[in-house]
Order: structure tokens, then C-alpha cells, then sequence
């Protein structure tokens, strides 16, 4: 008998998945306490969605200064033309209907001690904060920059759709340079995916241009990884500096001065240093490098009680990527370990894996996708990395798939909290 | 560019609220973690990654330890015989993209609580285009050569045998490329009919058959 036939011989186990719900009586307990989340990004509105389904009587406020939310994720697609920016935005319509209060208004100061917020509208006091603002541009490293015209693309929504024209409109042969600052960005592998992106724009539409990237951290892993695809399918359209710092730019002459020496190009775009948002810093919430240090668990603020702080802004020292992906797990764990304080369910204090994966598109139909595998570690602020992951054994015989699942990844992750 | 209009507008219109009312399973916490790229609940937008609500308990947790013992797949069948409520688990070897990599994070309990998950979630049939004509060829073939063991026109993963109907197309095709060129494992008597097909009405067959179960909504 094959191994099929005996187990269709077999009669199935039955299972129940009859949980024996444990109901706790939290409704007087939760009344009392306001949770704020601040920043409605991809960890706050993750946060806000989990914690009311896990607790449902809590009350939850959503603080956001932005009507709309315009994701990194996938904007490089939109900057070379493969994408509409609409298919990036978001509304907040649905935090409604789960009775999460959205306010739309500016955090302009926190008073950790008070536990108030003051909004650029009202001011708002909590209970609980959970903090999820992203990243700040740090403008001071580069001399002669203007904040106000230096297009990035790394935070603005309007970038995108500039950068998107800066591009269309090059004359051909007329060259691109890209600036990635050194230390920890928001998406790490997304300047590489840009280059990728706007190379095959460039490989069909202005094949005499060429795209120079200025990178001021050392070769990696990945960068190894990006090269080897470059040589087979980029060749001679992209060119990589590593360890080669921006330290000013001539915006006349449409020059970046680097520490090893100066270049010019058509279309500028310097992706300055990044850091926790201003927010954070500004309520003494980060180190001296700019990143808030949390208790690994809970991601609660080392610097402050009943604070939480979720996403891009935390510390490096948790040994955590800044991704989507990894904001969103972060979210619901921490959605977990208040659940767990509020309603003294065990069930919710287990120690789950932290999977965080970046997909990064190469071209249309050609993708590639990076995973690190964190548990959390028995004591100390660091997640313990179990993998990581970072070429997949055959990568051009997957790469077709993997750009139906990382385009699946999108949907199903912005579905998750945008619908 | 081919995904362009599918990934836009395929949004279910349904609001899934991402977790019951007080969860309290353990696998329904560590599902949590699969959402992001299965969907809530197990149900994906695709327009490629696999919706895994309603899948069969022994066919999660096969797929899993195959995936997690790629390299071993003998001592994946040792974990499942060892364990007795586990008999009827056979494992076949698997291709992936990247589930080879998550599997590894979760241990042979934590497989067991998500496959109890995500086997009591309610199928959802996916929205997707197909080709009429095609699907008509496709509900003939099936009958003749699937049905027996995917039954009602492969929307009942009993007996272990993955979902069809209403699963994402590029994913069924992904997975007959595999079997076909052996880097999945057929079971034996779905290798025949697969075979005896091909070989009486073409290679196209199977494309048939795809836009067959992507048109069942
Ligand atoms: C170009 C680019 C491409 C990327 N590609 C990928 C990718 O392919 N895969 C991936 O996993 N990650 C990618 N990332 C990274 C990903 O976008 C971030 O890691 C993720 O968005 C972090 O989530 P977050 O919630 O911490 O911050 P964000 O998503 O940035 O959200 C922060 C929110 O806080 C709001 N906010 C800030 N300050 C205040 C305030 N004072 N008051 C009220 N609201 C405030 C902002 O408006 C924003 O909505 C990319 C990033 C960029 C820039
Ligand atoms: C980063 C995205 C991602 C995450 C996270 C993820 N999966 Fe998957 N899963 C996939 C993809 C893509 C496939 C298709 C196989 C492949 O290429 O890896 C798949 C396939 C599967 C299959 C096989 C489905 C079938 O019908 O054959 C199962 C079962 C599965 N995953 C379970 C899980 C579980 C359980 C989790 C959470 C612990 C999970 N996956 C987390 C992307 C993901
Ligand atoms: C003898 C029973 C049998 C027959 C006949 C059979 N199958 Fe299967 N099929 C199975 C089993 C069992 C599995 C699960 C294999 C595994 O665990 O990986 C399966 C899995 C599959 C899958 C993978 C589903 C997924 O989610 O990845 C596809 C696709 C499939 N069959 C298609 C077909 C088609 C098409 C036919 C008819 C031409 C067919 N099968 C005939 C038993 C059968």
C-alpha cells in the first residue's frame, strides 16, 4: 500500500479546535485606561488594529498627521514608472469601524512625566503611549543641502511622484547619482532596490545614462548579493562606491563632494542619515545616537514609564532590521505584552518567533527576498538571531516568483491594516 | 507589469477582523506572524501567495516539516511516526522560495498549534480572472483525471490533498511546474493520472485545469 492509500484507509483524526475561551473580566479595568499611539504608520495602526481586537473595551486613540499614508514600501516602483502612486496611499477608514479613534493632528511635544501630548490642535493625555513616528532626516551632515528642494524619497509622499519626473525627463546620457548615507536607514536594502528600478528604466528608455551609487558603509552581504545581479543584468548601468561618504553638496554645479572626491550628475538624490524621529528625541526618549533603546519583550522605553515605542525609531542595539515587516511583527508582539499586563492572560506572555523579511524588486517580474529570524533572547536587549538568510541558493531560477509573492507580500501586509 | 490590474483591485471586500474576540489559542497568536504574507486569517490577496485558511491539519504540517527538514526529509518522517496522533502525516519534498527559511523558526509544537489554526479557518474562494473557454476544457479534465481524490471539483482539501479551487492561479502553477519537473514530490497515483493525461491530451491540459480552479468563485 502506497502512502497515500493508507492514509485515505486511515480515518482522519478529528480534532476540536474548541479552545476552552478564557473570558477575563478586564471591562472596568480597560475603561480606565487611554492608550494613545502616536504615528499611524506601519507599526502604530498594526498596534492600534491588535490591541482592540485583542482587548476590545480599551480605549484607543490613533494621533496621525497625515490624512493619507504613502508607504516606502513600493514606492521605488512608482519612481520608475511601474506603479501609480494611489496604489500606495492609504485612508484610515477602517479604524473606524473598530471604534479607534483617529485624530488627525501633529505631536509637538511629550511630557513623559505628565503623560501628556501636546498636538499642534489639542493636547491629549494617556495612560499608555505607544510611540511609532519613523525616522528623521538628519540634514546637518551634508554642507550646503537645502531640507526644503533636496528630494529624497525617503519620507515625503510628493518626492516619489518629483523623483518620478526628475527621472522621466533626463536626457539620455545624462547621469543619475544616488547618496546612501552610513548606518542604520528605514528599509536597508531600498536604495539598492531604487537603483535596480530606475537602471531598468534606464536599460530600455536612456541606455547611454548611467547610475552612480555613492554608498558610505562597506561592502556587506548585501551589497555582494545586488552586485551579482547587477553584473548579469545591469552591466555597465550601474556603478557602486562603497565607503564613499557625502559630505556636501554643490547645488549649482549639480555636484556631491565625497570623501572621495566630487561627481556630477543630472538628477541628484541624497538620502541623508537617519534617525528616530524628531518627536522622540525631542521628549528625551533616544540615546546619544539617536535611536530609542526598549526592553526587547515589550518594547517598552528604557527612558520613560508607560511608554512604548515601535518601528524605525528604536535602537540598533536590538539587533532588528528597519522594515515593514519587522515593524508590523514588533507591533503585534507588543499588542501582546499589553494585552498581557491588562488582562493577565498568560496565554498571551509566550515567546513567539520575530520573522522579518525584505523583498526587494529587481525588475519587473524579478525579485529577491532577504529573512532574519529573531527569538527573543532570556535576558539583555538584544533579539537573539537564530538565521539569517540572506541569498536564496538559485536565485535567478526563483526571482520570477518571488516577484508575484513579494507584490502578494504588499497587498496582504497593507490589507492586513489599511482595510 | 502582467500583475497590474489583479493587484489593485483584487481586495475582498469583506472586513476580516484579524483575530476573534479574546484569543486565547496559542496557534491562533502564532498565526499572527503569517498574516503579513498569507493574509488575515489565512486568506490572501495574492495575486501569487497561497491562501492557507481551511487547509487540511496533516497536509500544514507536512508542508511545514517539509520545508523545515528540506535537507532531511527522512528525519521529518521520523519527527511524524514518532508522534502517534501524527500517523497519518506523510511527508513529500517540497520547493519554495522562501518557506524553507521560516519553517526553521518554529518547533514541531508550534507547527502542530498553527495547523490547528489554520485548518479551522473558513476558506475563501480567491477573485481572480481566468479564461472561460479554457476553464470549461479544465472542469472536463478534472472530473476524468482529479476528482476522485480532489474532490468537488478540488475545493475540499480532505485526504490531505491541498486546495484547488479558488486558489490563487500562479501559485497552482507554480506548484504543477514543481511536480512536474520533480522538485516536489507527486504522490504516486496523482503521477500517473498527471502523466496519462499529458500524454493523451498535451501539455496545455494543465493550464486548462488552472484556469478551471481559478474560475470557481
Ligand atoms: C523608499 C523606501 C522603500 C522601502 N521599502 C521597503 C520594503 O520593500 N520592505 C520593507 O519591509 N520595508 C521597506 N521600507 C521600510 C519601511 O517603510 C519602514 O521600515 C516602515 O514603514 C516603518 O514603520 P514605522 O511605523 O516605524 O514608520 P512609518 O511607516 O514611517 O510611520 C510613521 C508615521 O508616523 C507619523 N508621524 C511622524 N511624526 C508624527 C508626529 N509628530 N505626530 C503624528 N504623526 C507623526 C508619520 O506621518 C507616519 O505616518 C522602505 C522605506 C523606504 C523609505
Ligand atoms: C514572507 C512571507 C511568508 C510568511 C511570513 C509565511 N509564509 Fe507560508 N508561504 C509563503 C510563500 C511564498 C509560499 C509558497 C512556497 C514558497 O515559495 O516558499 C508559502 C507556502 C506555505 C504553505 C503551503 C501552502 C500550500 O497550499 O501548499 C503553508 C502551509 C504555509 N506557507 C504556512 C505558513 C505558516 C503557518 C506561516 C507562519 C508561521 C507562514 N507560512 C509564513 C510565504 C510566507
Ligand atoms: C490519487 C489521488 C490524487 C489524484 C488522482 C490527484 N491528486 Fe493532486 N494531490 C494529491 C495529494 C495527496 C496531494 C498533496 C501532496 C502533498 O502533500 O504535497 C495533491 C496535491 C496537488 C496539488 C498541490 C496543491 C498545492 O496547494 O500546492 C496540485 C496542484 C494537484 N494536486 C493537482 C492535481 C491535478 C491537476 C490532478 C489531476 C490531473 C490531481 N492532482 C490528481 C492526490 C491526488
Amino acid at each position: 500500500m502506497d502512502k497515500i492509500d493508507r492514509r485515505r484507509f486511515l480515518k482522519l483524526a478529528g480534532f476540536s479546535l474548541a479552545s476552552s475561551a478564557l473570558f477575563f473580566s478586564t471591562k472596568a479595568f480597560a475603561d480606565s485606561q487611554r492608550i494613545v499611539i502616536v504615528g499611524g504608520g506601519i507599526a502604530g495602526t498594526t498596534a492600534a488594529i491588535y490591541l482592540k481586537t485583542l482587548v476590545p473595551n480599551l480605549s484607543i486613540t490613533l494621533i496621525e498627521k497625515n490624512t493619507k499614508y504613502t508607504a516606502g514600501i513600493m514606492s521605488n516602483e512608482v519612481i520608475a514608472g511601474l506603479r501609480d502612486i494611489s496604489s500606495i496611499t492609504f485612508g484610515y477608514e477602517n479604524l473606524n469601524k473598530i471604534n479607534i479613534k483617529l485624530i488627525n493632528d501633529a505631536a509637538v511635544e511629550i511630557d513623559t512625566n505628565d503623560q501628556l501630548i501636546h498636538g499642534k490642535k489639542d493636547k491629549y493625555k494617556y495612560d499608555r503611549l505607544i510611540l511609532a513616528p519613523g525616522i528623521s532626516l538628519d540634514w546637518q551632515s551634508i554642507q550646503g543641502i537645502d531640507n526644503a528642494k533636496n528630494i529624497t524619497g525617503w519620507q515625503r509622499g510628493v518626492d516619489v511622484t518629483t523623483l518620478k519626473e526628475q527621472i522621466t525627463n533626463i536626457k539620455n546620457g545624462g547621469n543619475i547619482l544616488i547618496s546612501i548615507p552610513k548606518g542604520p536607514i528605514s528599509g536597508p536594502a531600498a536604495p539598492y532596490e531604487r537603483a535596480s528600478l530606475i537602471a531598468h528604466y534606464l536599460k530600455s528608455q536612456k541606455s547611454k545614462s548611467k547610475l552612480f551609487i555613492l554608498d558610505g558603509n562597506s561592502p556587506s552581504e548585501q551589497t555582494a548579493l545586488f552586485k551579482s545581479i547587477w553584473s548579469q543584468k545591469y552591466k555597465d548601468l550601474i556603478e557602486l562606491q562603497t565607503n564613499t561618504t557625502t559630505e556636501g553638496v554643490d547645488v549649482g554645479n549639480k555636484t556631491i563632494i565625497t570623501n572621495q572626491g566630487k561627481i556630477k550628475g543630472e538628477v541628484i538624490n541624497i538620502i541623508p542619515a537617519q534617525r528616530a524621529n524628531l518627536i522622540a528625541q525631542q521628549a528625551a526618549l533616544t540615546d546619544k545616537d539617536g535611536w530609542c533603546p526598549v526592553d526587547q519583550r515589550s518594547f517598552s522605553s528604557t527612558k520613560a514609564d508607560n511608554v512604548h515605542i515601535l518601528g524605525d525609531a528604536i535602537s540598533p542595539a536590538l539587533g532588528l532590521r528597519k522594515t515593514a515587516q519587522c515593524a508590523n511583527s514588533q507591533a503585534k508582539h507588543c499588542a501582546l505584552a499589553i494585552a498581557a499586563t491588562i488582562t493577565n492572560n498568560e496565554t498571551y506572555k509566550r515567546s513567539m518567533p520575530l520573522i522579518d523579511v525584505e523583498y526587494s524588486i529587481i525588475a519587473p517580474s524579478y525579485a529577491i527576498s532577504t529573512v532574519q529570524i529573531h527569538k527573543q533572547a532570556r535576558e539583555g536587549l538584544r533579539y537573539q538571531q537564530l538565521d539569517t538568510h540572506v541569498k536564496d541558493v538559485k536565485v535567478a531560477d526563483k526571482a520570477h516568483r518571488e516577484y508575484g509573492y513579494a507584490v502578494s507580500w504588499f497587498n496582504n501586509i497593507t490589507q492586513e491594516i489599511f482595510a | 507589469m502582467m500583475y497590474k490590474q489583479v493587484i489593485i483591485f483584487t481586495l475582498l471586500a469583506v472586513f476580516l477582523n484579524p483575530l476573534s474576540a479574546n484569543a486565547t489559542s496559542a496557534g491562533e497568536l502564532l498565526a499572527l506572524t503569517c498574516s503579513s504574507c498569507h493574509g488575515t486569517k489565512g486568506v490572501s490577496h495574492g495575486p501569487a501567495t497561497p491562501s492557507i485558511a481551511g487547509l487540511s491539519k496533516n497536509y500544514i504540517i507536512a508542508s511545514m516539516l517539509s520545508y523545515k527538514h528540506i535537507d532531511n526529509l527522512d528525519h521529518a518522517q521520523d519527527i511524524v511516526d514518532e508522534r502517534k496522533n501524527l500517523d497519518d502525516v506523510v511527508i513529500l519534498k517540497r520547493s519554495a522560495t522562501i518557506m524553507t527559511r521560516i519553517a526553521k523558526a518554529y518547533s514541531i509544537e508550534e507547527i502542530e498549534k498553527l495547523a490547528d489554526y489554520f485548518s479551522s479557518q473558513k476558506i475563501t474562494l480567491a477573485v481572480q480572472d481566468s479564461d472561460k473557454d479554457q476553464a470549461k476544457k479544465g472542469e472536463k479534465l478534472h472530473d476524468r483525471y482529479c476528482e476522485k481524490c480532489h474532490e468537488e471539483g478540488g475545493i475540499k482539501p480532505d485526504d490531505d490533498v491541498g486546495l484547488l479551487a479558488g486558489q490563487w492561479q500562479d501559485y497552482l502553477r507554480n506548484s504543477m511546474h514543481d511536480f512536474r519537473n520533480s522538485d516536489r514530490e507527486m504522490p504516486k497515483k496523482m503521477r500517473n493520472k498527471i502523466d496519462k493525461m499529458v500524454k493523451k491530451k498535451g501539455a496545455n491540459s494543465i493550464e486548462a485545469l488552472i484556469q478551471y480552479y481559478a474560475s470557481q468563485k
